[in-house]
Protein backbone atom coordinates (compact mmCIF):
# COMPACT_ATOMS: atom_id res chain seq x y z
CA UNK A 1 0.00 0.00 0.00
CA UNK A 2 2.78 2.38 0.94
CA UNK A 3 4.58 1.49 -2.30
CA UNK A 4 1.39 2.14 -4.27
CA UNK A 5 1.04 5.59 -2.69
CA UNK A 6 4.62 6.47 -3.58
CA UNK A 7 4.06 5.31 -7.13
CA UNK A 8 0.85 7.33 -7.40
CA UNK A 9 2.58 10.43 -6.00
CA UNK A 10 5.50 10.08 -8.35
CA UNK A 11 3.13 9.54 -11.23
CA UNK A 12 1.32 12.73 -10.33
CA UNK A 13 4.66 14.57 -10.18
CA UNK A 14 5.59 13.36 -13.61
CA UNK A 15 2.24 14.46 -15.03
CA UNK A 16 2.65 17.94 -13.54
CA UNK A 17 6.18 18.14 -14.86
CA UNK A 18 5.11 17.28 -18.38
CA UNK A 19 2.21 19.73 -18.28
CA UNK A 20 4.39 22.62 -17.21
CA UNK A 21 7.34 22.01 -19.54
CA UNK A 22 5.01 22.06 -22.56
CA UNK A 23 5.05 25.92 -22.43
CA UNK A 24 3.86 27.77 -25.58
CA UNK A 25 6.11 29.98 -27.76
CA UNK A 26 5.36 33.73 -28.13
CA UNK A 27 1.72 34.63 -27.54
CA UNK A 28 -0.57 34.16 -30.54
CA UNK A 29 -4.26 34.95 -30.20
CA UNK A 30 -4.87 34.50 -33.89
CA UNK A 31 -3.18 33.62 -37.14
CA UNK A 32 -0.67 35.27 -39.44
CA UNK A 33 -0.45 35.42 -43.23
CA UNK A 34 2.79 36.83 -44.60
CA UNK A 35 3.28 37.49 -48.30
CA UNK A 36 6.12 39.08 -50.20
CA UNK A 37 8.94 38.43 -52.63
CA UNK A 38 12.17 40.42 -52.79
CA UNK A 39 12.68 42.44 -55.96
CA UNK A 40 16.11 43.93 -56.54
CA UNK A 41 17.26 44.92 -53.08
CA UNK A 42 13.75 45.77 -51.89
CA UNK A 43 11.20 43.50 -50.23
CA UNK A 44 7.58 44.59 -50.81
CA UNK A 45 5.44 42.65 -48.37
CA UNK A 46 2.31 42.41 -46.31
CA UNK A 47 2.01 40.94 -42.83
CA UNK A 48 -1.60 40.22 -41.84
CA UNK A 49 -2.88 39.12 -38.46
CA UNK A 50 -6.44 37.90 -37.86
CA UNK A 51 -7.38 38.15 -34.23
CA UNK A 52 -9.30 35.21 -32.75
CA UNK A 53 -9.92 36.14 -29.12
CA UNK A 54 -11.27 32.68 -28.28
CA UNK A 55 -7.75 31.29 -28.88
CA UNK A 56 -6.77 33.19 -25.75
CA UNK A 57 -10.01 32.49 -23.93
CA UNK A 58 -11.28 36.03 -24.38
CA UNK A 59 -14.07 37.68 -26.35
CA UNK A 60 -12.67 41.24 -26.85
CA UNK A 61 -15.92 42.21 -28.50
CA UNK A 62 -15.69 45.32 -30.65
CA UNK A 63 -11.92 45.63 -30.26
CA UNK A 64 -9.58 47.03 -32.88
CA UNK A 65 -5.99 45.81 -33.34
CA UNK A 66 -3.15 47.57 -35.14
CA UNK A 67 0.55 46.90 -35.72
CA UNK A 68 3.77 47.95 -34.08
CA UNK A 69 6.98 46.89 -35.80
CA UNK A 70 10.48 46.74 -34.42
CA UNK A 71 13.56 46.13 -36.52
CA UNK A 72 17.21 45.20 -36.26
CA UNK A 73 19.52 45.45 -39.26
CA UNK A 74 23.00 43.93 -39.40
CA UNK A 75 25.90 44.86 -41.66
CA UNK A 76 27.98 41.72 -42.08
CA UNK A 77 30.97 43.64 -43.49
CA UNK A 78 31.29 46.07 -40.63
CA UNK A 79 29.94 43.57 -38.07
CA UNK A 80 27.60 46.10 -36.57
CA UNK A 81 23.91 46.92 -36.57
CA UNK A 82 22.85 49.82 -38.75
CA UNK A 83 19.98 52.29 -38.94
CA UNK A 84 18.16 54.31 -41.57
CA UNK A 85 18.47 57.58 -39.67
CA UNK A 86 20.01 59.30 -36.68
CA UNK A 87 16.82 59.09 -34.69
CA UNK A 88 16.72 55.47 -33.52
CA UNK A 89 20.49 55.03 -33.21
CA UNK A 90 21.27 55.28 -29.52
CA UNK A 91 18.47 57.68 -28.68
CA UNK A 92 15.55 55.29 -28.87
CA UNK A 93 17.03 51.85 -29.38
CA UNK A 94 17.41 48.99 -26.91
CA UNK A 95 20.84 48.00 -25.55
CA UNK A 96 20.86 45.33 -28.28
CA UNK A 97 20.04 47.91 -30.96
CA UNK A 98 16.41 47.02 -31.74
CA UNK A 99 14.13 50.00 -32.31
CA UNK A 100 10.50 50.73 -33.02
CA UNK A 101 10.24 51.14 -36.79
CA UNK A 102 8.85 54.62 -37.52
CA UNK A 103 9.97 57.27 -39.93
CA UNK A 104 11.50 60.43 -38.45
CA UNK A 105 8.74 63.00 -38.09
CA UNK A 106 6.18 60.47 -36.88
CA UNK A 107 5.03 61.28 -33.35
CA UNK A 108 3.39 57.91 -32.71
CA UNK A 109 5.08 54.55 -32.46
CA UNK A 110 2.17 52.57 -33.96
CA UNK A 111 3.33 51.67 -37.45
CA UNK A 112 0.58 53.29 -39.51
CA UNK A 113 -0.62 56.05 -37.17
CA UNK A 114 -0.09 59.53 -38.56
CA UNK A 115 0.28 62.66 -36.50
CA UNK A 116 -3.31 63.70 -37.31
CA UNK A 117 -4.59 60.56 -35.56
CA UNK A 118 -5.57 58.63 -38.69
CA UNK A 119 -4.04 55.43 -39.98
CA UNK A 120 -2.38 55.60 -43.38
CA UNK A 121 -3.72 52.62 -45.32
CA UNK A 122 -0.49 52.32 -47.28
CA UNK A 123 1.23 51.33 -44.04
CA UNK A 124 -1.39 49.62 -41.85
CA UNK A 125 -5.08 48.80 -42.15
CA UNK A 126 -6.41 48.06 -38.63
CA UNK A 127 -8.35 44.87 -37.93
CA UNK A 128 -10.57 43.35 -35.26
CA UNK A 129 -11.86 39.93 -34.21
CA UNK A 130 -12.11 37.96 -37.45
CA UNK A 131 -10.87 40.84 -39.62
CA UNK A 132 -7.27 41.07 -40.76
CA UNK A 133 -4.97 43.76 -39.39
CA UNK A 134 -2.47 44.24 -42.23
CA UNK A 135 0.93 45.89 -42.24
CA UNK A 136 2.54 46.92 -45.53
CA UNK A 137 6.24 47.48 -45.81
CA UNK A 138 8.95 47.63 -48.43
CA UNK A 139 12.41 47.77 -46.89
CA UNK A 140 14.87 48.65 -49.60
CA UNK A 141 18.12 50.32 -50.54
CA UNK A 142 20.19 48.37 -48.04
CA UNK A 143 23.68 47.46 -49.17
CA UNK A 144 25.15 44.05 -49.93
CA UNK A 145 25.73 41.64 -47.05
CA UNK A 146 22.99 43.10 -44.90
CA UNK A 147 20.51 41.13 -42.77
CA UNK A 148 17.15 42.81 -42.10
CA UNK A 149 15.07 41.49 -39.20
CA UNK A 150 11.61 42.62 -38.11
CA UNK A 151 9.06 41.66 -35.50
CA UNK A 152 5.43 42.66 -36.08
CA UNK A 153 3.29 42.92 -32.97
CA UNK A 154 -0.50 43.13 -33.10
CA UNK A 155 -1.96 45.19 -30.25
CA UNK A 156 -5.47 46.27 -29.33
CA UNK A 157 -5.71 50.01 -29.77
CA UNK A 158 -8.38 52.53 -28.87
CA UNK A 159 -10.72 49.68 -27.94
CA UNK A 160 -13.52 49.43 -25.40
CA UNK A 161 -12.45 45.89 -24.58
CA UNK A 162 -8.96 44.36 -24.29
CA UNK A 163 -7.40 47.78 -24.89
CA UNK A 164 -3.58 47.99 -24.86
CA UNK A 165 -3.15 44.22 -24.94
CA UNK A 166 -0.71 42.39 -27.19
CA UNK A 167 -2.38 39.65 -29.19
CA UNK A 168 0.32 38.28 -31.52
CA UNK A 169 3.98 38.42 -32.58
CA UNK A 170 5.49 37.62 -35.99
CA UNK A 171 9.09 37.47 -37.14
CA UNK A 172 10.24 38.08 -40.71
CA UNK A 173 13.56 38.73 -42.35
CA UNK A 174 15.44 39.12 -45.60
CA UNK A 175 19.07 39.15 -46.65
CA UNK A 176 20.92 41.26 -49.18
CA UNK A 177 23.49 38.90 -50.68
CA UNK A 178 27.00 39.81 -51.86
CA UNK A 179 25.51 41.17 -55.10
CA UNK A 180 22.99 43.29 -53.17
CA UNK A 181 20.10 41.13 -54.33
CA UNK A 182 17.36 40.51 -51.78
CA UNK A 183 16.66 36.97 -50.65
CA UNK A 184 13.77 36.06 -48.40
CA UNK A 185 15.20 34.55 -45.24
CA UNK A 186 12.93 33.31 -42.48
CA UNK A 187 9.33 34.26 -41.76
CA UNK A 188 7.58 32.59 -38.84
CA UNK A 189 5.63 33.28 -35.64
CA UNK A 190 8.03 34.89 -33.22
CA UNK A 191 9.58 33.18 -30.23
CA UNK A 192 9.09 34.30 -26.69
CA UNK A 193 12.51 35.87 -26.00
CA UNK A 194 11.58 38.50 -28.59
CA UNK A 195 8.69 39.53 -26.34
CA UNK A 196 11.11 40.97 -23.78
CA UNK A 197 13.11 42.66 -26.54
CA UNK A 198 9.87 44.26 -27.69
CA UNK A 199 9.15 45.55 -24.19
CA UNK A 200 12.66 47.02 -24.15
CA UNK A 201 11.97 48.73 -27.49
CA UNK A 202 8.76 50.23 -26.09
CA UNK A 203 10.67 51.48 -23.06
CA UNK A 204 13.36 53.00 -25.28
CA UNK A 205 10.69 54.83 -27.31
CA UNK A 206 8.98 56.07 -24.16
CA UNK A 207 12.24 57.31 -22.62
CA UNK A 208 13.07 59.18 -25.79
CA UNK A 209 9.62 60.59 -26.60
CA UNK A 210 9.52 63.61 -24.23
CA UNK A 211 12.90 64.80 -25.56
CA UNK A 212 12.35 64.05 -29.25
CA UNK A 213 11.75 67.63 -30.25
CA UNK A 214 9.06 68.71 -32.66
CA UNK A 215 7.58 66.02 -34.89
CA UNK A 216 6.01 66.85 -38.22
CA UNK A 217 4.90 64.24 -40.77
CA UNK A 218 2.99 66.68 -42.92
CA UNK A 219 -0.47 65.62 -41.79
CA UNK A 220 -1.33 67.93 -38.93
CA UNK A 221 1.21 70.65 -38.30
CA UNK A 222 3.89 70.11 -35.71
CA UNK A 223 3.49 68.09 -32.53
CA UNK A 224 5.70 69.30 -29.68
CA UNK A 225 7.28 65.89 -29.17
CA UNK A 226 6.74 62.18 -29.78
CA UNK A 227 3.98 60.39 -27.87
CA UNK A 228 4.80 57.62 -25.41
CA UNK A 229 3.13 54.23 -25.63
CA UNK A 230 0.77 53.20 -22.85
CA UNK A 231 1.75 50.07 -20.92
CA UNK A 232 1.23 47.13 -23.27
CA UNK A 233 1.00 43.56 -22.03
CA UNK A 234 0.04 40.16 -23.38
CA UNK A 235 -3.68 39.46 -23.53
CA UNK B 1 6.28 8.76 3.97
CA UNK B 2 3.36 11.06 3.33
CA UNK B 3 5.57 14.07 4.16
CA UNK B 4 8.28 12.80 1.90
CA UNK B 5 5.79 12.48 -0.93
CA UNK B 6 4.48 15.98 -0.43
CA UNK B 7 7.97 17.43 -0.26
CA UNK B 8 8.98 15.58 -3.40
CA UNK B 9 5.87 16.84 -5.17
CA UNK B 10 6.50 20.44 -4.19
CA UNK B 11 10.15 20.18 -5.21
CA UNK B 12 9.23 18.82 -8.59
CA UNK B 13 6.54 21.47 -8.99
CA UNK B 14 9.03 24.23 -8.13
CA UNK B 15 11.56 22.92 -10.60
CA UNK B 16 8.92 22.68 -13.30
CA UNK B 17 7.60 26.19 -12.66
CA UNK B 18 11.09 27.69 -12.56
CA UNK B 19 11.86 25.85 -15.73
CA UNK B 20 8.80 27.28 -17.46
CA UNK B 21 10.74 30.38 -18.47
CA UNK B 22 11.32 31.93 -21.88
CA UNK B 23 14.08 29.40 -22.39
CA UNK B 24 11.74 26.48 -21.94
CA UNK B 25 9.20 28.08 -24.24
CA UNK B 26 11.92 28.21 -26.88
CA UNK B 27 12.27 24.44 -26.72
CA UNK B 28 9.00 24.34 -28.67
CA UNK B 29 10.56 26.23 -31.63
CA UNK B 30 10.46 24.86 -35.14
CA UNK B 31 13.71 24.19 -37.00
CA UNK B 32 13.17 27.42 -38.95
CA UNK B 33 12.63 29.50 -35.83
CA UNK B 34 15.69 27.92 -34.22
CA UNK B 35 17.81 28.78 -37.24
CA UNK B 36 16.65 32.39 -37.20
CA UNK B 37 17.11 32.69 -33.45
CA UNK B 38 20.62 31.21 -33.55
CA UNK B 39 21.72 33.43 -36.45
CA UNK B 40 20.22 36.55 -34.91
CA UNK B 41 21.76 35.96 -31.49
CA UNK B 42 25.19 35.31 -33.00
CA UNK B 43 25.01 38.55 -34.98
CA UNK B 44 23.82 40.51 -31.97
CA UNK B 45 26.83 39.19 -30.10
CA UNK B 46 29.12 40.14 -32.98
CA UNK B 47 27.69 43.66 -33.00
CA UNK B 48 28.24 43.93 -29.25
CA UNK B 49 31.82 42.73 -29.75
CA UNK B 50 32.40 45.39 -32.41
CA UNK B 51 31.10 48.03 -30.02
CA UNK B 52 33.49 46.77 -27.32
CA UNK B 53 36.39 46.77 -29.78
CA UNK B 54 35.83 50.40 -30.68
CA UNK B 55 35.29 51.29 -27.05
CA UNK B 56 38.75 49.91 -26.28
CA UNK B 57 40.44 52.05 -28.95
CA UNK B 58 42.25 55.26 -28.11
CA UNK B 59 41.23 58.55 -29.72
CA UNK B 60 44.01 58.50 -32.31
CA UNK B 61 42.99 55.07 -33.55
CA UNK B 62 39.35 56.09 -33.58
CA UNK B 63 40.08 59.21 -35.61
CA UNK B 64 41.87 57.02 -38.13
CA UNK B 65 38.81 54.81 -38.37
CA UNK B 66 36.58 57.86 -38.54
CA UNK B 67 38.23 59.23 -41.66
CA UNK B 68 38.24 55.77 -43.22
CA UNK B 69 34.50 55.39 -42.63
CA UNK B 70 33.88 58.97 -43.75
CA UNK B 71 35.57 58.28 -47.09
CA UNK B 72 33.49 55.10 -47.37
CA UNK B 73 30.38 57.33 -47.05
CA UNK B 74 29.25 55.80 -43.76
CA UNK B 75 26.57 57.87 -42.10
CA UNK B 76 27.45 59.21 -38.62
CA UNK B 77 24.84 56.93 -37.07
CA UNK B 78 26.29 53.90 -38.90
CA UNK B 79 29.95 54.63 -38.28
CA UNK B 80 31.21 52.65 -35.27
CA UNK B 81 34.01 55.21 -34.85
CA UNK B 82 31.61 58.17 -34.84
CA UNK B 83 29.27 56.42 -32.41
CA UNK B 84 32.12 55.86 -29.97
CA UNK B 85 33.77 59.27 -30.35
CA UNK B 86 30.56 61.27 -29.87
CA UNK B 87 30.23 59.85 -26.37
CA UNK B 88 33.77 60.72 -25.29
CA UNK B 89 34.58 63.90 -23.40
CA UNK B 90 38.30 64.03 -24.20
CA UNK B 91 38.32 64.27 -27.99
CA UNK B 92 40.83 66.92 -29.02
CA UNK B 93 39.01 69.54 -31.07
CA UNK B 94 42.34 70.64 -32.60
CA UNK B 95 42.98 67.12 -33.91
CA UNK B 96 39.51 67.06 -35.40
CA UNK B 97 39.99 70.49 -36.92
CA UNK B 98 43.22 69.33 -38.57
CA UNK B 99 41.44 66.27 -39.91
CA UNK B 100 38.75 68.50 -41.42
CA UNK B 101 41.29 70.80 -43.03
CA UNK B 102 43.27 67.86 -44.42
CA UNK B 103 40.11 66.44 -45.98
CA UNK B 104 38.46 69.47 -47.51
CA UNK B 105 36.01 67.48 -49.60
CA UNK B 106 33.28 64.85 -49.16
CA UNK B 107 35.73 62.63 -47.27
CA UNK B 108 35.84 65.16 -44.43
CA UNK B 109 32.14 65.05 -43.61
CA UNK B 110 32.28 62.83 -40.53
CA UNK B 111 35.06 64.79 -38.77
CA UNK B 112 33.20 67.99 -39.68
CA UNK B 113 29.90 66.79 -38.22
CA UNK B 114 31.63 65.38 -35.14
CA UNK B 115 33.37 68.69 -34.50
CA UNK B 116 30.04 70.47 -34.84
CA UNK B 117 28.52 68.13 -32.28
CA UNK B 118 31.22 68.10 -29.63
CA UNK B 119 32.69 71.62 -29.98
CA UNK B 120 30.39 73.95 -31.83
CA UNK B 121 32.61 76.95 -31.08
CA UNK B 122 35.59 75.30 -32.77
CA UNK B 123 33.29 74.26 -35.61
CA UNK B 124 32.07 77.79 -36.17
CA UNK B 125 35.70 78.88 -36.07
CA UNK B 126 36.28 77.02 -39.32
CA UNK B 127 35.98 79.15 -42.47
CA UNK B 128 32.40 78.98 -43.70
CA UNK B 129 33.67 78.35 -47.21
CA UNK B 130 35.49 75.21 -46.01
CA UNK B 131 32.39 73.91 -44.26
CA UNK B 132 30.29 74.63 -47.34
CA UNK B 133 32.79 72.94 -49.65
CA UNK B 134 32.78 69.72 -47.65
CA UNK B 135 29.01 69.66 -47.28
CA UNK B 136 28.17 70.45 -50.90
CA UNK B 137 30.79 68.02 -52.17
CA UNK B 138 29.29 65.35 -49.91
CA UNK B 139 25.78 66.10 -51.19
CA UNK B 140 26.92 65.99 -54.81
CA UNK B 141 28.67 62.66 -54.36
CA UNK B 142 26.19 60.90 -52.07
CA UNK B 143 25.08 57.47 -53.26
CA UNK B 144 22.45 57.24 -50.54
CA UNK B 145 20.97 60.28 -48.86
CA UNK B 146 20.16 59.04 -45.37
CA UNK B 147 22.81 61.32 -43.87
CA UNK B 148 20.70 64.28 -45.08
CA UNK B 149 17.35 62.94 -43.89
CA UNK B 150 14.07 63.11 -45.79
CA UNK B 151 12.58 66.46 -46.90
CA UNK B 152 9.18 67.08 -45.34
CA UNK B 153 9.89 64.57 -42.55
CA UNK B 154 13.21 65.07 -40.84
CA UNK B 155 16.45 66.70 -41.93
CA UNK B 156 19.55 65.44 -40.15
CA UNK B 157 22.57 67.21 -38.71
CA UNK B 158 24.29 67.38 -42.11
CA UNK B 159 21.28 69.23 -43.57
CA UNK B 160 21.18 71.65 -40.69
CA UNK B 161 24.90 72.29 -41.14
CA UNK B 162 24.26 72.97 -44.82
CA UNK B 163 21.62 75.59 -44.05
CA UNK B 164 23.93 77.15 -41.44
CA UNK B 165 26.62 77.50 -44.12
CA UNK B 166 24.19 79.85 -45.85
CA UNK B 167 25.45 81.98 -48.73
CA UNK B 168 28.74 80.08 -48.86
CA UNK B 169 26.85 76.97 -49.94
CA UNK B 170 24.54 78.77 -52.35
CA UNK B 171 26.63 78.72 -55.57
CA UNK B 172 27.21 74.94 -55.41
CA UNK B 173 23.58 74.31 -54.45
CA UNK B 174 22.39 76.40 -57.38
CA UNK B 175 24.52 74.30 -59.72
CA UNK B 176 22.87 71.18 -58.28
CA UNK B 177 19.42 72.50 -59.23
CA UNK B 178 20.04 70.94 -62.64
CA UNK B 179 21.04 67.57 -61.20
CA UNK B 180 18.05 65.26 -61.60
CA UNK B 181 19.90 62.16 -60.47
CA UNK B 182 17.78 60.06 -58.07
CA UNK B 183 18.52 60.63 -54.38
CA UNK B 184 17.55 57.30 -52.80
CA UNK B 185 17.54 56.40 -49.13
CA UNK B 186 17.69 52.95 -47.61
CA UNK B 187 15.25 51.99 -44.88
CA UNK B 188 11.79 50.69 -44.19
CA UNK B 189 9.17 53.46 -44.19
CA UNK B 190 11.96 55.77 -45.38
CA UNK B 191 12.36 53.79 -48.59
CA UNK B 192 8.59 53.81 -49.16
CA UNK B 193 8.50 57.60 -48.77
CA UNK B 194 11.42 57.95 -51.17
CA UNK B 195 9.50 55.90 -53.74
CA UNK B 196 6.46 58.13 -53.24
CA UNK B 197 8.37 61.41 -53.61
CA UNK B 198 11.04 60.19 -56.05
CA UNK B 199 13.52 62.61 -54.47
CA UNK B 200 16.39 63.84 -56.64
CA UNK B 201 19.61 65.73 -55.90
CA UNK B 202 17.98 68.93 -57.20
CA UNK B 203 15.15 68.50 -54.68
CA UNK B 204 17.59 68.51 -51.78
CA UNK B 205 19.25 71.58 -53.29
CA UNK B 206 15.84 73.24 -53.58
CA UNK B 207 14.99 72.58 -49.92
CA UNK B 208 18.35 73.89 -48.72
CA UNK B 209 18.17 77.03 -50.87
CA UNK B 210 14.63 77.79 -49.71
CA UNK B 211 15.65 77.41 -46.07
CA UNK B 212 18.81 79.46 -46.56
CA UNK B 213 16.55 82.10 -48.14
CA UNK B 214 14.52 82.30 -44.93
CA UNK B 215 11.72 79.78 -45.49
CA UNK B 216 12.55 77.59 -42.50
CA UNK B 217 9.21 75.76 -42.73
CA UNK B 218 9.44 75.14 -46.47
CA UNK B 219 7.60 71.99 -47.48
CA UNK B 220 8.45 70.37 -50.78
CA UNK B 221 5.50 69.55 -53.08
CA UNK B 222 4.86 65.85 -53.61
CA UNK B 223 4.45 66.46 -57.34
CA UNK B 224 7.71 66.45 -59.31
CA UNK B 225 6.22 68.94 -61.78
CA UNK B 226 5.50 71.43 -59.01
CA UNK B 227 9.01 70.98 -57.64
CA UNK B 228 10.45 71.59 -61.10
CA UNK B 229 8.51 74.85 -61.30
CA UNK B 230 9.95 75.99 -57.98
CA UNK B 231 13.43 74.93 -59.12
CA UNK B 232 13.07 76.97 -62.28
CA UNK B 233 11.99 79.98 -60.24
CA UNK B 234 14.84 79.81 -57.75
CA UNK B 235 17.43 79.10 -60.43
CA UNK B 236 16.41 82.28 -62.20
CA UNK B 237 17.09 84.47 -59.15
Amino acid sequence: MKTLNVVRSLGLCILVLFALTGCPPALQCGSWVFTGTPTGNAFPLSSAFTFTPANCKQSCQGSQDVMIQMTWVYDEDLKTNVYASDQPQGARSTPNGWSIDRIDGAAHGYYGLQNDGTFYSGWNTPGGPGTANTLYDEPGGWSANTFFYAVDVAVCYNSKTCNNTIVGYYFWSYILDKNDVGQKFITAPAWSSLESEFQAALTAWNNWAPTSGAENDGTDGTIAHAIAFPALSDL
Amino acid sequence: MKNFTLIALWMLLSVAVAGCTSKDKDRALTAEQSTAKTRLEAQMQAAAQTKDTYHAMNNAALLGKLIEQSKAQREPFNSPAYRELQGRTDVDAKALTSLVKDNANAGGILPLLLLRKIDNKAYLGLPTELRARILTDALQSSRYFNIWGLPNFHLGDASQAMVEAGESATPALKRMLSDTRPAPVFGSQEYMVYKQYQNRVCDYALVFLEQIGGKKDFRMPVSVAERDALIKEIAAK
